[in-house]
C-alpha cells in the first residue's frame, strides 16, 4: 500500500444549531478526515459561530467540538467579523480558537485542496 | 480523471439536485471516470424509494437509476444522514426492526469512511449544494 493522500481540507460552517443537522454531519466529516491523517482545518463563519457558544443545553456537540484538537485539527478559527456582528466575545465560546479576519478567511479558502 | 461527485442537496426540494445529476451524464458522456457518486447532508433523500413525485416533475431518482444501470455507477448514501432522515435499506430495517425497507434499488448505504477513500483517490472532487451550510 502506498503512502495515502495527504490533502489540506478546510471545512466551513456557517449555521447555527437550531438551522438542522448539517453542522453535526460536517463534523463528523472533520473527523473521519482526521482519521484519515490529512491535514484539516475548521473556520466558523456567520450564524456557524453559534455551535461554539457555551452554556447551551445538553445534547449538542460540545464534546465533538472539544475533541478536535486531541484528534489533531490543524486549527479551529472563528470569523471575527462574524463575532463582532452578534455580540459574541471569543471568551465566550467553549474552547479555545484562533480569531481570524474575515479576508483571512477567503485568503485561507484560496489555499486549500479541498473546500467542504 | 477521477472524478468524486458528492451532492449535499434533494432532488427533490432544491435545484442543486439536479445540477448534479446534469454534470454527471455530462461527463460520463465525455467519456470521464465517475467512481462514485457520494449523497450526503439532505442530499440522502433522493435514495428514498417512497418519495412521490408531482405530476409533470421530473422523477429524479429513477433518472439516477437509469444512468447507474447504463454506467454502472455507484450510488452511495451515508449512513448516518440516511438513518437521521428515515432512510434505510433491508440489513437497517432488520437491526432496527422497522416495518419496511424503503432504500430505491440501485443505490447503496455506507459510511464516511468509504466517503474518505473515494476523496483520496480522486483527482477532482466535485460538490454540489451546501447541505444547507
Amino acid at each position: 500500500m502506498g503512502k495515502p493522500v495527504l490533502r489540506r481540507m478546510l471545512f466551513v460552517i456557517n449555521q447555527s444549531p437550531q438551522a438542522g443537522p448539517a453542522a453535526r454531519e460536517r463534523l463528523d466529516q472533520v473527523l473521519m478526515a482526521l482519521a484519515f491523517d490529512q491535514e484539516v482545518r475548521v473556520v466558523f463563519v456567520a450564524d456557524g459561530v453559534w455551535q461554539l457558544m457555551s452554556g447551551q443545553a445538553p445534547g449538542g456537540f460540545a464534546a465533538g467540538y472539544k475533541s478536535l484538537a486531541l484528534y489533531g485539527v490543524a486549527a479551529v478559527l472563528v470569523e471575527r467579523e462574524a463575532l463582532a456582528e452578534r455580540g459574541i466575545d471569543a471568551a465566550d465560546l467553549l474552547l479555545p480558537v484562533e480569531v481570524i479576519s474575515r479576508k483571512a478567511v477567503t485568503d485561507l479558502m484560496h489555499s486549500q485542496d479541498l473546500l467542504l | 480523471m477521477k472524478i468524486l461527485v458528492c451532492i449535499n442537496n434533494s432532488s427533490h426540494f432544491s435545484a442543486g439536485g439536479r445540477s448534479a445529476f446534469e454534470f454527471t451524464r455530462t461527463a460520463l458522456g465525455l467519456g470521464l471516470q465517475i467512481p462514485c457518486v457520494f449523497f450526503y447532508h439532505d442530499g440522502v433523500l433522493t435514495g428514498s424509494g417512497f418519495a412521490d413525485t408531482p405530476a409533470g416533475q421530473e422523477d429524479l431518482t429513477a433518472s439516477w437509476q437509469q444512468l447507474a444501470g447504463v454506467y454502472s455507477l455507484d450510488l452511495v448514501l451515508c449512513i448516518g444522514a440516511a438513518l437521521r432522515r428515515g432512510i434505510v435499506d433491508e440489513v437497517g430495517a432488520g437491526e432496527q426492526q422497522l416495518p419496511a425497507a424503503n432504500l430505491a434499488p440501485g443505490f447503496r448505504i455506507a459510511g464516511l469512511g468509504l466517503w474518505m477513500e473515494a476523496v483520496a483517490q480522486a483527482d477532482r472532487v466535485v460538490r454540489f449544494g451546501s447541505g444547507g451550510l
